[in-house]
């Protein structure tokens, strides 16, 4: 199997999260994952050490499923998103610390000074994700490859679609917002967004000193 | 052993963590990571899911050495820390994945909507600490208990201290702590200190939408 001339692992856990993945999924969020899924791909071929092709897969395909309806729990989107996965991989042969690998790696995709320091899978599921959100390292992928998956998987507005779902995320569960990216987004455009500074909360603990 | 009246495991790895610790750290680092780890021992004796006591005791005294002269090094706090105990741990028969745990634990320790969904050993080494910081928790500890372990283990104007400490780190390496809550310490506290806002680099990231 292969998209914009990307070769990828063609099984049925792939498929299935891939199916998963688009019938949840708005369009320009849905490409916007697989985006991130062949950036990373693209990206690990020069990686010192090489991530599991299939939990990579499955890891940036469903790394947005806490965006969903469906999925939407009560905690940070990348947690509900990861106990997604988790419940997609259960009864499915994978082993359980195989299965932490992708809820890790779901639940770090937005925190680049911990990701980069985790398991290969980790580190290319956030890369993936950061080529695609903010162009990071889109210098270490040729021009024709962007091009043909910008081409497969157009971004559909995917700037203004994104910051609506992260800004309803920020309005509706405020609480997940206050020690993650989220909250730029929440200052940025949600008006009466107060999150706490937490040099304030050191300051203001039950304790004298 | 017993400290402050509470029974904590007796063995080599946990008092050579102590000893690295109490080296490594001033006074007041080495009583706050003592006190975390008490706090993180009662607050599991009600939990669910128990963590492993010795990886939990290994975590928490560990938890600062990013913190020291010592170990600092170019990544967050955190990070360094985590480093510094998985190579305190290499060479003394510990499994690779009760290793990965701990700096888990470690690393996450300041990510409150991350760690409390991970594992026991890295929700409690999270929660022990923050007791300490910032009194979460404290409600579940009985106060005759919390007045042993803050007489064996004095603060030592720790809310100060840290304040220093985490505006050091937003002067150095400022970088580090765009993502993180090193970064409220930054904004409060460290003269010049500009973090960019996440909403903005995804909205100027090379892409058209």
């Amino acid at each position: 199997m292969d998209f914009a001339g990307v070769k990828v692992p063609d099984t049925a856990l792939v498929r299935d999260a891939m199916d998963l993945s688009r019938s949840l999924l708005e369009p320009f969020l849905f490409n916007h994952v697989m985006r991130s899924w062949l950036f990373g791909i693209v990206l690990a071929e020069s990686a010192a050490i090489a991530p599991d092709a299939e939990l990579l897969a499955v890891a940036a395909i469903l790394h947005d499923l806490g965006l969903t309806e469906r999925y939407n729990g009560e905690n940070r989107f990348e947690v509900d998103g990861a106990n997604a996965a988790r419940e997609f991989l259960k009864e499915r042969g994978i082993s359980t610390q195989q299965t932490q690998l992708v809820w890790d790696a779901i639940a770090l995709h937005t925190t680049p000074t911990l990701a980069l320091h985790k398991e290969p899978e980790v580190v290319m599921t956030h890369s993936g994700i950061a080529v695609d959100v903010l162009g990071a390292g889109l210098d270490r992928i040729s021009r024709e490859k962007q091009q043909a998956i910008l081409t497969a998987f157009p971004r559909l507005a995917f700037k203004d679609g994104f910051k609506g779902c992260l800004c309803n995320v920020v309005r509706q569960k405020p609480i997940t917002a206050v020690d993650n990216i989220l909250r730029d987004f929440g200052i940025r455009y949600v008006e009466g967004f107060t999150p706490p500074n937490f040099a304030d909360l050191v300051a203001g603990a039950p304790f004298s000193e | 052993m017993v400290f402050a009246g509470i029974t904590v495991p007796d063995t080599v790895l946990i008092r050579d963590a102590i000893d690295l610790s109490r080296s490594a750290s001033e006074p007041f680092l080495f009583n706050h990571v003592m006190r975390s780890w008490l706090f993180g021992v009662l607050l599991s004796q009600g939990a669910e899911r128990a963590p492993d006591p010795e990886l939990l005791a290994v975590a928490t005294i560990l938890h600062d050495l990013g913190l020291t002269q010592r170990y600092t090094a170019e990544s967050r706090f955190e990070i360094d820390s985590a480093n510094a105990a998985r190579s305190f741990l290499k060479g003394r028969g510990i499994s690779t994945q009760q290793i990965e745990l701990v700096w888990d634990a470690i690393a996450l320790h300041t990510t409150r909507s991350i760690a409390l969904h991970k594992e026991p050993e890295v929700a409690m080494t999270h929660s022990g600490i923050t007791a300490d910081v910032l009194g979460a928790g404290l409600d579940r500890i009985p106060q005759d208990k919390q007045g042993a372990i803050l007489a064996e283990f004095p603060r030592l104007a720790l809310k100060n201290e840290l304040k220093k400490c985490l505006s050091n780190i937003a002067r150095r390496k400022p970088e580090s702590t765009f993502d993180n809550i090193v970064r409220d310490f930054g904004v409060r506290y460290v003269d010049g200190y500009t973090s960019p806002n996440f909403a903005d680099v995804v909205a100027n990231a090379p892409f058209s939408e």
